[in-house]
């Protein structure tokens, strides 16, 4: 469990005495708690929803769920287009009010606090929303000036945003002179310049080039690791897997599935996927062998998918025998599209 | 920081100032494209109409022509350059360039957008009123020291009629409406505010109306200030002024949050 809940070393407090050595043992105790609650702090929730519930006219966009993210993880909401993930997002950023339910945001009301909330909060939005009538640089100093931070504190930070997404030589720079990769790098940098706590992503790397994306992921994890919490919507399934400490995966507006990215690959999809080219009309026989055998598998298109572990899985090799099948570690693109199902969204 | 310093920063005025910063430094990044405009018109139009066309007209009262139009020209000017800003230019950061969006997410709101938005209008309006108080004086048709008090009237024009645009703008659903707010709100005032000629033969209805109007009411305080003629209805004009902006900032605020945070 990357969740690291549950570690502390409480069952001997109870023993602690008043000897020499039952004080050392308190002493201990509380170092490691204060080892915990400081430098992990997981059981610190920064954004807790509950029953939260958004709704437009007639559409239900978020359906009363529950979820909380801890302090210094990375909190994943995956779902196909219409799942609610933006709703969440605009949500916890106090730009859309919540219809029902109640969502905290560091033990602050979104729908009342919204100055507070918005204060420790750095956004990047799925639009681009650089300003094109300024530079790069006044883009970001204009920004800070919303925080209201003081012009010399300001400028240092700009630079030093200016320097982690290696954008320094652009400064005085039109914005329309940037590449997507380099707007997108820049409004990364461009919500980090009040020291947020709490990162609110929105598709970051949704359009980048591999370079591009490896900078920003680099980057993310590098704010991760100095304890800054991020809520992250991606399409992306490696990016999941690899950002993300939890996920939540939604549709139509409800929590399907939520775990660590392993815990929801292995109770999914299992270990491996067989994926055998093998049209509709040529499985049925099969489809009643693999039953027979207790596999799990999945008819899509023009392909049968079939999960199990690696024994199992050889057990069952002369079901696709003489078919184009390759067989590869389950993934979470996997267990996306099991949950989801294959149906297109925006039609 | 001091006890005040901090109550000014936490206040919505504060807010509204930051953004009215971002709109400052984008005008100056680009002020070459818009200088000409801003500061040849007042010579062309004074020149032309106050002394061209004000050779058939005469005087009126104890003005010559060009010394009855300046005020009128101060006023109007503001008027329009607050305008433009609040509906042309505020509408494309709104809708299409998403400077709004970005601003929402941090300690702006939609009514520190606003107010910024206001108060940056005005800034144009003061700035458009110094330039053809200025060209004024240069042709000679300024007499009192107090006319330099056109300028912050000037603002006062400027935050009034930005804040009613404002609410046309937070309302509008393309940036074609803002076509209609000229036609039906400011060509009209910009003809019947006693700018050009005293309204003393418009129909009775058309006059009483024009006095309910920002424009009428400006110009005639722009004129007091600028021939030095002071009254003590100018005081009164200034305060009609001031709440005509206070409710249209209301409203404005209003609507700009309906849009925006949905």
């Amino acid at each position: 469990m990357l969740r690291r809940r549950g570690v502390r070393v409480v069952s001997i407090t109870e023993q602690a005495d008043d000897t020499p050595t039952g004080k050392l043992l308190e002493a201990i105790i509380e170092s490691v708690d204060e080892f915990y609650s400081e430098n992990l702090d997981t059981d610190i929730e920064v954004i807790t929803a509950t029953n939260l519930t958004k709704k437009y006219s007639d559409l239900v966009a978020v359906d009363s769920i529950d979820f909380s993210v801890s302090k210094g993880e990375c909190f994943g909401l995956l779902g196909p287009n219409g799942a609610g993930k933006t709703s969440i997002m605009k949500m916890a950023c106090c730009v859309s009010p919540v219809t029902s339910g109640d969502l905290f945001v560091q033990g602050k009301n979104v729908m009342r606090d919204k100055r507070a909330v918005k204060s420790v909060l750095g956004v990047v939005s799925q639009t681009d929303s650089l300003d094109p009538g300024l530079n790069v640089m006044q883009n970001l100093l204009a920004y800070a000036r919303f925080f209201d931070l003081p012009g010399k504190q300001a400028s240092d930070r700009a630079w030093a945003a200016l320097d982690l997404f290696q954008l320094r030589e652009k400064a005085y720079q039109s914005t329309d002179e940037l590449s997507g990769g380099m707007r997108r790098r820049l409004l990364i940098g461009r919500a980090l310049l009040h020291d947020p706590s709490i990162l609110i992503l929105d598709e970051p790397t949704t359009g980048l080039d591999p370079q591009s994306r490896h900078l920003v992921w680099d980057r993310l994890l590098q704010l991760k690791q100095q304890g800054i919490t991020m809520l992250l919507t991606t399409h992306y399934m490696d990016e999941a897997a690899y950002l993300c400490d939890r996920l939540i995966v939604m549709d139509l507006g409800k929590i399907l599935a939520e775990g660590t990215p392993l815990e929801l690959v292995r109770a999914y999809a299992g270990e491996q996927v067989v994926q055998a080219q093998l049209p509709s009309w040529q499985r049925a026989h099969l489809e009643e062998e693999l039953e027979t055998q207790e596999l799990d598998f999945e008819g899509a298109g023009e392909s049968l998918l079939v999960f199990g572990d690696l024994d199992r899985l050889s057990r069952a090799e002369s079901a696709w025998a003489g078919h184009p099948a390759v067989r590869r570690p389950a993934n979470l693109e996997d267990v996306f599209l099991r949950l989801t199902g294959r149906g297109l969204r925006d039609q | 920081m001091s006890a005040i310093a901090k109550s000014v920063r936490a206040s919505f005025i504060w807010r509204g100032f930051r953004v009215w910063q971002r709109n400052r430094d984008a005008v100056i990044r680009g002020w070459k494209v818009e200088f000409g405009g801003i500061v040849i018109e007042p010579f062309l139009v004074l020149a032309a109409i106050g002394f061209g066309l004000g050779a058939y007209v005469g005087d009126i009262g104890d003005l010559s022509y060009a010394e009855y139009l300046a005020p009128g020209l101060i006023a109007s000017y503001a008027m329009f350059h607050a305008t433009f800003d609040s509906t042309y230019g505020a509408y494309l950061r709104m809708d299409s360039h998403h400077v709004y969006e970005a601003m929402l997410f941090t300690p702006i709101g939609p009514s520190d957008i606003v107010l910024g938005e206001a108060m940056w209008g005005a800034t144009r309006a003061a700035i458009s009123g110094a330039v053809v108080l200025g060209a004024a004086a240069c042709f000679g048709l300024i007499s009192s020291p107090l006319a330099v008090l056109a300028i912050p009237c000037a603002y006062l024009i400027g935050l009034t009629v930005a804040s009613i645009a404002l609410i046309l703008t937070a309302t509008a659903s393309t940036i074609g409406a803002m076509n209609n707010f000229f036609t039906v709100f400011i060509i009209p005032m910009f003809y019947v505010s006693g700018g050009f000629f005293p309204l003393d033969h418009v129909p009775h209805t058309v006059k009483m109306l024009s006095w309910a109007l920002p424009l009428t009411p400006a110009a005639a305080l722009t004129r007091g200030l600028v021939s030095g003629d002071l009254t003590w209805l100018m005081v009164l004009w200034a305060l009609q002024l001031l709440a005509i902006s206070v409710v249209a900032l209301c409203v404005a605020s209003f609507f700009m949050h309906r849009r925006l945070i949905k």
